[in-house]
């Protein structure tokens, strides 16, 4: 048999090797001076190793890690915007916003070139009644029975 | 015999639901191993304790997001050794050495036989001394018993370099070993 590789001594030395290989290193170990005489090294360093203990005990770092995670959820739970500005919707939102704003603008400067945007205003007649030309009518005898019985065609009082 | 205690899995559930408890238990189960290798890899309590709380601390904020994809301990190292990388950089950059480092724990550690105290200190001093990646493939291997595929896992290092990494690490650890403690081979 093959002298056992290094990695396979630290692992058998570890006691993490499968049980059958296990059995064949330990059987290989005893017969072979040169892998005993190694194995003897490792596990000598591997003890010495184990006597390096860390005491946490007066390290509990618990409470300080609840209450900062408590005050961390609390600010999260302060700072939640509505549903619909979340990340996932904001970009949504703005873009809507966005075109509503463009197509208002572009409706209002349009509007200046619109046939009514244009439309000739009426100059006053000078002999129809004052309050059709408030309602912008043109003075017409259609329109003859708007008129009060004490007004003359010419408009103002009698 | 049943099993009571939850799952991590179930815990990050629970946590991933509000359930603060959850964090505390994950805490309370995790913190001696999350603080040793902390404390291991980076030779300093003040340090250790800062990388602990904020390993938990992204346990929490991930916990919505948690899928158990890999053993939860194998993640949760993970972070750890992320942030000692972290740790280690920043005292990298700022100069500072690991010799000095530790040697306040020594004094505050509770063992009896002087011997051992020496020993451990030894020890220490060995582990220390190793290049970066050697330290912590050691660390992982022998006080938080990881395999090789899990070393892999939490280092992001194949496998074959963690298997040659641990080789040299113990080779040198040896040495350093028979050298300071002037043992017979």
């Amino acid at each position: 048999m093959e002298h056992v590789s290094e990695i396979e001594l630290i692992e058998y030395v570890a006691g993490r090797l499968l049980a059958s290989r296990h059995e064949e290193v330990r059987e290989h170990i005893t017969a072979c001076e040169e892998c005993s005489s190694r194995w003897r090294g490792a596990v000598e360093t591997w003890n010495a190793l184990g006597q390096w203990n860390v005491d946490t005990a007066e390290h509990d770092v618990a409470s300080r890690i609840i209450a900062r995670a408590e005050k961390a959820e609390s600010n999260r739970k302060q700072l939640r915007l509505p549903r619909i500005l979340r990340v996932g919707l904001l970009p949504v939102v703005l873009r809507v916003a966005a075109s509503i704003i463009i197509a208002i603008g572009i409706g209002h400067k349009l509007g200046k070139y619109s046939v009514t945007g244009s439309m000739p205003s009426v100059p006053p007649s000078t002999n129809r009644p004052e309050y059709l030309a408030a309602l912008g009518l043109e003075w017409s005898s259609e329109l003859a029975w708007l008129m009060l019985e004490d007004e003359s065609p010419n408009g103002g009082n009698q | 015999m049943t099993n009571d205690k939850p799952s991590n899995t179930e815990l990050m559930t629970r946590l991933a639901k509000g359930d603060m408890a959850a964090l505390g238990d994950i805490v309370s189960r995790h913190q001696d191993n999350v603080l040793s290798l902390s404390y291991r890899v980076l030779g300093d309590w003040h340090r250790a304790e800062d990388v602990a709380q904020e390993t938990f601390l992204r346990v929490h904020r991930a916990a919505k997001h948690y899928r158990p994809k890999a053993k939860f301990t194998t993640w949760l190292y993970r972070i750890v050794v992320n942030l000692c990388f972290d740790e280690q950089r920043k005292r990298t950059k700022a100069g500072a050495s690991l010799e000095n480092v530790g040697s306040e724990v020594l004094a505050e550690s509770d063992c009896n036989a002087a011997e051992r105290k020496e020993l451990a200190e030894l020890v220490r001093t060995s582990v220390n001394e190793l290049p970066e990646r050697q330290r912590l493939a050691v660390i992982l291997h022998r006080y938080d018993g990881l395999s090789h595929g899990e070393i892999s896992e939490v280092t992001g290092w194949t496998k074959s370099a963690v298997e040659s990494l641990l080789v040299r690490a113990y080779a040198n650890l040896r040495g350093k070993l028979e050298k300071m403690r002037n043992l017979p081979e």
